[in-house]
């Protein structure tokens, strides 16, 4: 077993499924720009109230390097959480962060090596590579446990409880970047999401 | 207008004008056409090299652009700059811009935030101004001119990415007069290079402009903000173009002047030299024209040559017939000899030598008869027959015909020929019949003679005095006569006397007296005979005779006659007016009798004015035109004028006429009565007269009657009618009045 703490993670949320109260819900956001297309890594965050689990997540905590680009183009994070630079590709990279809170810099490492970072803030933190200019990639730090991002069809499901009545839509490329969403009463139907969103500076 | 006439009255001043002005003219062309030429070819050069210029400043542009672009971009990539702009490090910025820009001369550097601020090497933090703002968040690298402040800029921005947009890198440099001396240096040409912004219409881009002095091309700057529009002008002052053809065309002036003074000269020569010859033939004529005779001088072969030798033989001409003309009228066309006007000039010539010739004018009498029965050129040759005669008698003497009938002499008062007697020699002697063809003509001749200086203060030359003298001799029928001044009177006077006349008609000098006509049975004035007076201003009384056969002559007793009927006409009204209505008698003399206007005109008046009249005329009156005469006479016997037969018994009488003549009166003549109380012959004659006068129906009047023993005895003998001094004298109207009344209060108290 490679991560014995994700194995814990997941072990803990097992847990928390089953003992956790029955105020949990699950909801479905359609996140979609303004020509009707899905929208990929939209994350959709819902503050978190006193008495809420622990904020962990299934996927890996870490941006790969590969192939001379980021990935994930967003990633989510936990606020302290030790973040994971693995190199993949034959040359070294320069990544840094100079986002507010969360500034960072690897100098130059090469493959097979891994670097890790903690990000304390809860923010935004857009990585960038020094030698390589087009390599950009953003790491949405959260505090709260309710939050996920959409898949290439557009579509993230989430666990959340009843009391909950908004959401906030991110995405790096969109315009504004910070949608906020109202939460219908009834989570039956999925909640649709239009955003304006940018050409990618890629 | 006087240099239009300097310029027309010299051909030679015309030509030289001419000539000058053509070719100022064609100066004036060819430094126009140069001038405009060099102008056009300079400006041509001049836009040449402003493109080029423009040109040159568009690759500058540019390439400073891309300079300060690539600068920026150095920077913007700086991964030290990049963490400061990325974490908003102002003091960090500030030093790597200050840095930066101490690297790059004239280049200034400053960054701008994604949210507007603006940060300068300083460390100031601005606002950047709205426009710029906006072309930074449109435009991915903005690139152009900047206007701030009155000052322009050329300015690039690039954008810093850390990963993504943390701000932009600015970098500008002033568009200062610097800049605007390299770019004016880099031009052959000096040029003025500003950069200013345009307002003239978008799309005006790399045009060319001409002010009043300069010429230049202009070429819009890109705008930053891209809303602005700023362009390059580059000027060229046109002095400075045409400045290096100015020698040229200077000299091209001073060439042309100098030029045009030479063919004023040359050309005033050459016009001279051309117009000399029309100038002595135009003398020559001049004088020509004025009497004197001067050939011109033939010094060319050419037209002038050809027509000085015609002008020459003109003149030849002229002389030779001016000479035959002279001749000519020196001549009598008839016989060739000697004319009137060739013997006054050979007279006046002698005179003016001091001579006192004598002249003699000798006459053939009855020539006008002879002429008619031999004919014209036959008559001539007789003449020229005498003239020969005359000739040799007096040694050679020139005669002269003066006149168809006359021969005219010039003598020499000492001569031989010259003395009365010696004349009537010549007389005698040149009266034998000339032969002319085959017919002997008789010649009757008399001679007129004068001395030239005898007649000095007569009114007529000394040839016609001659010839006066002869018309004398002529009618006395003596061989010889001389000139006498009292004889001939002074026509000119009797010719003024006849105006003075006239003017005395419409003035107050001639009036009419009456001689009352004392009716013998009736006792009393029974009419009057109006008598002409007049009271000349200076000459004082000049009677009837004395004008009224000059009238006569000279045919203004016409007027004389009218007046005299009007004047009687208008004295009878007044006379009727104061109670006395009687006939008046006026005198008409022969020549009214022929004159059918006059006629009618005297009937008009009568009849108009209801006037009693009675015309008086003489038995001779009707000899001239028997015919219209008595036809006259019975038309105013028609109108009811009286006619009445003057002066009968002097002179000539005819009986048949008398026969002829419808006259109601007769009038005895004065002579008879005056001798009536001489004897009984005269009393028979008259008694008889009487007689006759009575059965051819005719009432008498006795003229002359002086005594009262004469007017008894015609009373006695039957006349009707007594006229005299005893009865009254011819009075004027006023006067005669006052003898009718007088007369009529004796009758009435008797």
């Amino acid at each position: 077993m490679k991560n014995p703490s994700k194995m814990l993670t997941a072990l803990a949320t097992f847990l928390c499924v089953l003992i956790g109260p029955a105020t949990a819900e699950k909801a479905t956001f359609m996140v979609s720009d303004a020509s009707g297309n899905p929208v990929k890594d939209a994350v959709v965050m819902v503050a978190a109230e006193p008495g809420a689990p622990p904020v962990t997540f299934s996927w890996p905590l870490e941006m790969k390097q590969e192939n001379l680009t980021f990935a994930p183009y967003v990633l989510i994070v936990p606020a302290g959480a030790d973040v994971k630079f693995p190199n993949f590709d034959k040359v070294r990279h320069h990544v840094y962060s100079f986002s507010k809170g969360n500034k960072f810099e690897l100098k130059l490492y090469g493959k097979d090596e891994s670097r890790s970072v903690k990000l304390e803030k809860a923010g935004i933190a857009a990585i960038g590579c020094n030698i390589h200019d087009t390599m950009v990639a953003y790491i949405r730090v959260v505090d709260t446990p309710y939050a996920a991002k959409t898949g290439a069809d557009g579509k993230v499901v989430l666990d959340l409880p009843t009391s909950a009545k908004i959401a906030t839509v991110w995405h790096p490329d969109a315009l504004p970047t910070e949608t906020k969403v109202i939460l219908p009463a009834a989570r039956t139907v999925p909640v649709p999401v239009t955003l304006k969103i940018k050409k990618h500076e890629h | 207008m006087n240099i239009k006439r300097w310029y027309q009255g010299s051909l030679r001043r015309k030509l030289t004008f001419i000539y000058s002005a053509l070719f100022g003219l064609i100066i004036l062309l060819v430094a126009g056409a140069v001038y405009f030429s060099i102008k056009i070819n300079a400006e041509r050069s001049v836009a040449g090299e402003l493109n080029s210029s423009v040109a040159a400043f568009e690759r500058l542009w540019t390439m400073s652009a891309a300079h300060m672009e690539s600068n920026a971009d150095v920077l913007a990539a700086d991964f030290g700059f990049r963490e400061a702009v990325a974490t908003e490090d102002i003091e960090t910025i500030a030093s790597a811009i200050s840095n930066a820009q101490g690297r790059l001369e004239g280049q200034s550097v400053g960054v701008a935030f994604p949210d507007g601020r603006f940060v300068t090497a300083d460390g100031r933090e601005t606002q950047l101004p709205d426009d710029v703002y906006q072309a930074l968040l449109e435009t991915d690298r903005p690139s152009g001119v900047i206007q701030f402040e009155d000052k322009h800029y050329q300015s690039v921005a690039v954008p810093i990415k850390a990963p993504t947009l943390a701000g932009w890198a600015f970098f500008w440099s002033e568009l200062d007069s610097v800049r605007m001396t390299q770019l004016e240096q880099l031009s052959a040409i000096r040029v003025t290079a500003e950069i200013r912004p345009d307002d003239r219409a978008p799309g005006a881009d790399n045009s060319f402009f001409k002010t009043r002095d300069a010429i230049g091309a202009s070429q819009s700057i890109q705008s930053f903000t891209g809303s602005d529009t700023v362009s390059l002008f580059i000027t060229y002052p046109m002095e400075a173009a045409m400045a290096p053809y100015r020698p040229m065309m200077l000299a091209i002036l001073v060439f042309s002047l100098f030029g045009a003074a030479l063919l004023v000269v040359s050309g005033g020569i050459v016009a001279r030299s051309l117009t000399r010859p029309i100038g002595a033939l135009d003398r020559a004529v001049q004088a020509l024209a004025s009497g004197s005779r001067h050939p011109v001088e033939v010094t060319t072969q050419d037209e002038f040559g050809r027509l000085a030798q015609s002008f020459n033989s003109m003149l030849g001409d002229l002389e030779a017939r001016e000479a035959a003309i002279v001749q000519m009228s020196r001549e009598d066309s008839e016989t060739n000899l000697a004319n009137r006007r060739a013997m006054n000039d050979d007279l006046q010539a002698q005179i003016a030598a001091g001579e006192t010739p004598r002249i003699a004018v000798i006459r053939v009498m009855r020539f006008r008869n002879v002429r008619a029965a031999i004919g014209h050129a036959a008559a001539a040759q007789a003449l020229s027959l005498l003239a020969r005669r005359i000739s040799a008698f007096t040694d050679g003497a020139t005669p002269y015909r003066i006149s168809a009938a006359d021969v005219g002499l010039i003598l020499s008062v000492d001569g031989p020929f010259s003395s009365p007697e010696a004349l009537r020699r010549l007389v005698i002697a040149c009266s034998q019949p000339a032969t002319v063809g085959d017919a002997s003509v008789d010649l009757l001749l008399c001679c007129g003679v004068t001395d030239a200086d005898a007649g000095r203060g007569a009114p007529i030359g000394p040839i016609d005095q001659a010839v006066v003298a002869a018309d004398f001799a002529e009618k006395c029928q003596n061989a010889v006569a001389r000139f006498d001044l009292k004889e001939y009177g002074n026509p000119a006077a009797t010719l003024s006397l006849m105006s003075e006349m006239l003017t005395a008609m419409n003035g107050s000098g001639l009036v009419l007296h009456y001689q009352p006509k004392f009716g013998l049975s009736e006792n009393c004035v029974t009419g009057f005979e109006a008598l002409i007076r007049w009271e000349h201003p200076e000459r004082g009384r000049i009677f009837p005779d004395d004008f009224i056969p000059i009238a006569e002559e000279t045919g203004h007793i016409r007027q004389l006659t009218e007046w005299v009927v009007t004047q009687a006409i208008e004295d009878q009204r007044i006379l009727k007016l104061k109670g006395f209505d009687l006939p008046i008698s006026v005198n008409v003399s022969g020549r009214q009798l022929n004159e059918e206007s006059f006629a009618l005109w005297a009937i008009g008046k009568v009849k108009s004015s209801g006037a009693k009249l009675c015309f008086e005329i003489t038995e001779t009156a009707v000899i001239n035109d028997p015919e219209k005469a008595l036809r006259i006479i019975n038309l105013f016997r028609s109108t009811g004028i009286g006619i009445s037969i003057d002066d009968y018994g002097a002179g000539l009488s005819s009986l048949s006429y008398l026969k002829q003549i419808p006259a109601n009166e007769l009038k005895i003549d004065k002579s008879f009565i005056l001798t009536l109380t001489d004897g009984p012959s005269d009393q028979l004659m008259i008694k008889s007269t009487i007689d006759l006068a009575h059965a051819m129906g005719m009432s008498v009047v006795a003229e002359g009657v002086e005594t009262e023993q004469a007017m008894a005895l015609l009373k006695v003998m039957g006349a009707d009618t007594a006229q005299g001094y005893f009865i009254s004298k011819p009075q004027p109207l006023p006067m005669m009045l006052e003898f009718l009344r007088a007369d009529t209060m004796q009758r009435e108290s008797a």
